[in-house]
């Protein structure tokens, strides 16, 4: 057996103080960061320093053994799996949210339960022309159902105004959203040139930087509440992420996503680098772009409850504009006669468009000029055989009786009615499905930090592990001290 | 083994903690509004019966609304009849009177009489009741004028008595009383309303008879007025000719008066019934959106106290680990 090194001892000594040292450093940094956003805990990864059995020392040998313990690196402790259920579980979540959010929106725009909307005003339209019906001849019924009718086209645009405000406010939101999602972009493909910089590191393909797949991660997590990403881990240690099979982030480079916004008050979605339409099948930009833009039975968005105000205010109007009669005049206010001679008979226009177009929206209904001008106008001029009285009760009739729009058979109140519960129905569904979905979140937060997260009693126990080791250590050293200085001054004194 | 971290403890904690107070948020809100619900999506099958309460509510308060306003009229109008029906009956008496009567003085005296009566007959049908004319229908004026030679005059200014069919002349109106207006295309099924008017020229009658000669008007108050220019002749075979005409339309008059009792009657009952039929409705509005402030005080309570256990274990789980004792 050859002989050892003298200051073998000495050298193990000062490896185990070091190892502890570090393992001091690391226990200290997880608690140091135990609030730290996306801070994964790490660990000293330590192994017996191994001078037997490699190639230059192909048989083991006692002179070698008992190098003591060296720090490898310092580990994350992170399960990948559970990062991609989380990510998955985090976008179905962002969806919901920000479809609650958008029907919230709507709902408080439309509401009808805790303020008094569009079916009060309806009401007391109808009560106005009631009395005026009892009153078929008097100006002050006349003017009193001239301001009620008036007031319906007036919350009729307070509501499509309210509507458009809410889409108005989720565009904003979209796009604080997109410049968050291109914000997380810039910063992962930033991290990747970081990464493929470090990666010539000969240890990089076993402990990269601790510290930056915090933030990696960190950035991958919160792209994933903004849309559906699939994310790959290549051999270089960064990252690729795609979002429905568009490349987003490939190495250092990163696309980002544009905000289109239309003047009818929709959006769209498209990639920068190609300027093509971008598509998601999770996270808050899908459901912006889908309750924003939704205008269909399946997809109940903004863009929906605006038109059906529309089609309410067209068919109020159809209502209000084909029940009265009126002699047709010609430019000079005389009667035109038809080819027998009679006078030409038609309805009296009492609701108009108050921007000059043809179309009657939410947006542009009013009562027409000449009625505006003259209250009366809707008792006036009774072409001869009519009956005035009639004609009103064939008004209320109307605004309470059945009418067809698209697939919905009711009255006009009924309508609304229904659009309030659909909303509300809407609302109720994606809350279970948000409350749902944020179980699963949390849940797999909590999985992922049973395995990432710092623990303040194992740090404790760690801390007490490593000062004890590192005391052990410096005993130890103090030993050898004592070996050597047995060695150096009370050896080979016989005889003196 | 389950490692439970620190963060996981908190989120836990800060979970458990904002869902109590949210709780108690609501709650308290409910309490302060009196409102089981503020919003559709709170209890949409609640929301969707309370727009059909509200609606019925709104529509049986106005045809209350409209039974009220037509009630007066009618009650108004009945009071007119019923004037005239005195009137109608001293008429009788003077008639009977003027046949035992030589004295053309007191012929005189009779047909100064009745020309009174027969203005008080006018000033009866012609009565308005704030700015709007008893027995107005489709036209809110007067419906009668007698002109110095005694002629009865319609509104339209057609003698009564050249009258064939009312309708031609004016046009009933109709008040829905909640009974399920309908109509047939543009015409009313006037079945499923209410007359909101009383017809003068119904009431009192229009055109005339021929009886045995002598044309008699069908209008009570022209009639009358025959009665006085019959009385001045001191003709007592016409008197009692006139006698047993005004008689038989007397009792069609005292039909019409009848008619006019009932509808007052009908409305009374119909408001009593919708008034019946809106109390259900409150109370079931009452059910549907008041809060129970006896019950939500408790579930207020039993919220307050989870937030404030939730304080307490906070203060007392969140700092514990082993940093505490070592």
């Amino acid at each position: 057996m050859a002989v050892r090194s003298t200051f073998l001892g000495i050298e193990v000594s000062k490896r185990g103080l070091a190892v502890s040292q570090k393992g001091l450093d690391i226990t200290s940094n997880n608690v140091a960061n135990i609030n730290t956003p996306g801070y994964t805990r790490q660990r000293v990864d330590i192994s017996s320093v191994n001078m037997s059995g490699s190639y230059r020392y192909p048989t083991g040998s006692i002179d070698n053994a008992g190098q003591g313990s060296q720090v490898d690196g310092i580990a994350q402790i992170r399960n990948k799996f559970l990062d991609v259920r989380f990510r998955d579980s985090n976008s179905n979540t962002g969806y919901y949210e920000q479809q609650v959010s958008i029907l919230t929106g709507v709902q408080n725009a439309i509401d009808e339960i805790s303020s008094d909307g569009l079916l009060t005003v309806y009401q007391e339209a109808m009560d106005a022309i009631q009395n005026l019906s009892l009153n078929p001849n008097d100006s002050v019924y006349a003017a009193t159902a001239k301001s009620a009718v008036n007031n319906v086209s007036l919350i009729l645009q307070q509501f499509d105004k309210s509507l458009r405000d809410v889409a108005e406010q989720q565009i904003y939101d979209t796009s604080v959203i997109i410049d968050s999602a291109n914000t997380c972009l810039d910063k992962i493909a930033t991290i990747n040139k970081a990464l493929l910089l470090e990666s010539n590191n000969e240890l990089s393909n076993v402990y990269s930087s601790n510290e930056l797949n915090d933030q990696l991660n960190y950035l991958i997590d919160e792209l994933s509440e903004y849309a559906n990403i699939d994310v790959t881990w290549e051999d270089d240690t960064t990252v690729t992420i795609k979002i429905n099979g568009h490349t987003v982030v490939e190495g250092a480079w990163c696309d980002k996503l544009q905000l289109n916004e239309h003047n009818n008050s929709t959006i769209d979605v498209i990639y920068k680098s190609s300027g093509e339409q971008a598509s998601f099948s999770g996270g808050s930009i899908k459901a912006n772009t889908d309750y924003i833009n939704g205008d269909s039975s399946v997809t109940k968005g903004i863009q929906y409850y605006i038109h059906r105000m529309d089609d309410f205010a067209v068919h109020f109007a159809g209502v209000m504009n084909n029940t009265i009669q009126e002699y047709k005049l010609d430019e000079d206010g005389n009667q035109i006669l038809d080819a027998n001679g009679d006078p030409v008979v038609q309805y009296k226009t009492l609701i108009q468009t108050n921007d000059g177009t043809d179309t009657i929206t939410a947006g542009n209904i009013t009562i027409s000029d000449i009625w505006r001008a003259n209250e009366s106008y809707i008792i006036n001029d009774r072409p001869e055989g009519t009956n005035q009285n009639t004609s009103f009760l064939q008004l209320i009739s109307k605004m309470e009786g059945d009418l067809k729009i698209d697939n919905f058979q009711g009255s006009l109140e009924e309508f609304i009615e229904t659009l309030n519960t659909d909303v509300g129905e809407d609302i109720v569904f994606a809350k279970s499905r948000y409350d749902a979905c944020q179980i699963i979140t949390t849940d797999l937060d909590n999985s992922r930090d049973e395995i990432s997260g710092v623990s303040y009693d194992e740090e404790g126990a760690n801390l007490i592990m490593y000062e004890k080791a590192y005391s052990a250590m410096a005993r130890v050293m103090t030993a050898m001290d004592e070996v050597l200085e047995k060695l150096i001054n009370g050896t080979g004194l016989v005889g003196r | 083994m389950t490692r439970v971290t620190q963060k996981a403890i908190n989120r836990t904690y800060l979970s458990g903690y904002n869902k109590n107070l949210s709780a108690y948020n609501t709650s308290i809100n409910k309490m302060n509004t009196g409102r089981s619900f503020l919003k559709v999506s709170e209890n949409v099958s609640g929301a969707a019966r309370t727009y059909k309460v509200r609606k019925a509510l709104s529509r049986d308060e106005q045809y209350i609304e409209n039974i009220e306003d037509l009630s007066d009229r009618i009650e108004s109008a009945e009071d007119g009849l019923r004037d005239i029906n005195e009137y109608i009956q001293t008429v009788q008496e003077r008639l009977v009177q003027a046949q035992g009567t030589a004295s053309e003085e007191e012929y005189k005296v009779l047909a100064r009489e009745i020309d009174d009566l027969v203005n008080n007959c006018m000033q009866a049908i012609n009565n308005s009741n704030t700015g709007v004319y008893v027995f107005a229908t489709n036209v809110n004026e007067p419906p009668f004028t007698l002109s110095e030679k005694g002629e009865l005059f319609f509104r339209d200014g057609t003698n009564v008595n050249e009258i064939t069919d009312r309708l031609d002349h004016e046009t009933d109106v109709y008040a829905d009383i909640g009974a399920g207006m309908t109509f047939e295309g543009d015409e009313l099924n006037t079945a499923s309303v209410t007359a909101n008017s009383v017809s003068a020229l119904e009431c009192l009658g229009y055109g005339t008879t021929n009886v045995d000669g002598t044309t008699y008007s069908n209008n009570v108050i022209s009639l009358l007025q025959q009665v006085a220019d019959t009385i001045r002749t001191g003709d007592r075979e016409a008197m009692g000719k006139i006698e047993g005409f005004l008689d038989k339309r007397y009792k069609d008059f005292v039909v019409n008066l009848t008619n006019v009792g009932n509808t007052s009657k009908f409305l009374d009952d119909c408001k009593s019934r919708i008034e019946n039929e809106v109390a259900a409705l409150t109370e079931r509005q009452n059910d549907l959106e008041a809060v129970d402030y006896a019950e939500e005080a408790i579930v207020s309570q039993t919220y307050y106290m989870a937030y404030q256990i939730s304080i307490q274990m906070g203060s007392k789980i969140l700092p514990k680990s082993i940093f505490s004792f070592i």
